[in-house]
């Protein structure tokens, strides 16, 4: 299956965001070398009708043997389509899951049948939902590096993709904190 | 259909309620002892795990202090990792108030979570934050004691991951509980929980 990448060009709007957030990843970075702290430009992958943007992980404690995959899916297609999972050099296997939060407790699970992608559609992979997971990980993910992976779409097939990895309690792919979405899912919850 | 539709969202911070409401009638008489029995459900009280070096931790040594304690595994991808990221945080941001107060870190998966396993995965955070681990039993006992929900869930052969409460519990220096937080507060609200806890025993 052909697979494309572009980076997206950095417009001023996004070099005023990263400016802005430049402190509070500093601050995020704590004893990693800030130069690595400093967000990536979006980039899209695509194959067939899918669209990957900006595939991100989060940095893994020394040992763990398992990391999550994040990132938006677009479906310009005029059918569903559903990712089935993922391979990549870091891991043995890339599973779908879904996770929530039930009250105080988080469930997760594996959708052995895929994330259904609907068609002319988008859905977000992100912490605390659907992820991607690697399992039985072979290395140690670090702030600011990089991974390959292959996804695999029941329709579009093979789709190649870099993922960037962020903070560990990251919430964004440019590992901004992102106060204001956590927020959002707190707000009733005062102490 | 990957974001919180409104209404799940209402559900959401509706239980979020009840649980700090039904938190709030947790807390058992600030003269009782931890250990009495005062007909209300009760929080915590004594254990004795395994600590990262291997050796025998008892309640004991928490005592005199208060302590937040979070249950999790790890194995885990998502809100383990994210939660002692951000108490890693939440302690540098506390200043010299942080060595007011204890954060212990249980296993709820002792049969792959060896104390070497804890030691090593901790190494990514503030060193103050205390990893036990122990036999199932006393595992299971402890976190039966703080009403933290778990279940296996089988995954692929052998492999498997956990469902379990995600919430970081504050408790007083008398043991007692004095209230809580999850990944989702902002590091300013736990920080300030943390300093309301330390400062006034409670962080309702």
């Amino acid at each position: 299956m052909s697979s494309s990448r572009r980076a997206k060009a950095l417009n001023s709007k996004s070099l005023v965001k990263i400016a802005t957030r430049a402190p509070a990843l500093a601050l995020l970075a704590g004893t990693w070398p800030l130069q690595l702290a400093l967000p990536a430009a979006a980039e899209e992958f695509q194959g067939g009708n899918i669209h990957i943007i900006s595939p991100w992980s989060r940095a893994t404690p020394p040992g763990a043997p398992v990391a999550g995959g994040y990132m938006l899916i677009k479906n310009t297609g005029g059918s569903a389509d559903t990712l089935l999972g993922a391979t990549s050099p870091i891991a043995k296997e890339g599973q779908v899951h879904e996770m929530h939060m039930d009250a105080q407790v988080m469930r997760m699970r594996e959708l052995t049948h895929g994330l259904t992608i609907p068609a002319h559609g988008e859905v977000t992979l992100k912490p605390g939902n659907y992820h991607l997971m690697f399992t039985g990980l072979n290395t140690q993910l670090k702030l600011g590096t990089k991974f390959d992976a292959v996804l695999n779409f029941a329709h579009a097939g093979k789709i190649k993709v870099i993922f960037q990895v962020g903070s560990m309690a990251a919430m964004k792919p440019d590992s901004d904190m992102s106060e204001s979405m956590k927020m959002d899912g707190m707000k009733d919850m005062k102490k | 259909m990957a974001t919180h539709r409104p209404a799940f969202r209402i559900l959401v911070s509706l239980v979020s309620m009840l649980l700090v409401i039904g938190g709030a009638s947790l807390t058992p008489g600030l003269a009782n002892p931890a250990t009495t029995r005062t007909g209300k459900a009760e929080m915590g009280g004594a254990f004795t795990l395994v600590d990262s070096d291997n050796k025998p931790f008892s309640s004991q040594k928490l005592a005199g202090k208060p302590f937040a304690i979070f249950f999790g595994y790890t194995h885990c991808p998502d809100v383990c990792p994210a939660s002692l990221a951000e108490l890693t945080q939440d302690l540098a941001g506390m200043g010299a108030e942080a060595d007011k107060l204890h954060v212990v870190f249980v296993s709820l998966d002792p049969e792959r979570d060896t104390p070497a396993i804890m030691k090593s995965y901790l190494s990514a955070f503030d060193p103050r934050i205390v990893g036990l681990t122990g036999t199932p039993d006393a595992v299971a006992a402890v976190a039966k004691s703080y009403h933290v929900f778990w279940e296996k869930v089988p995954g692929s052969g052998a492999d498997y991951t956990l469902n379990h409460t995600a919430a970081t519990y504050l408790m007083n220096a008398a043991g007692e509980f004095a209230g809580f937080f999850d990944f989702r507060a902002t590091s300013a609200q736990q920080t300030a929980k943390l300093k309301q806890l330390v400062e006034t025993g409670n962080a309702m």
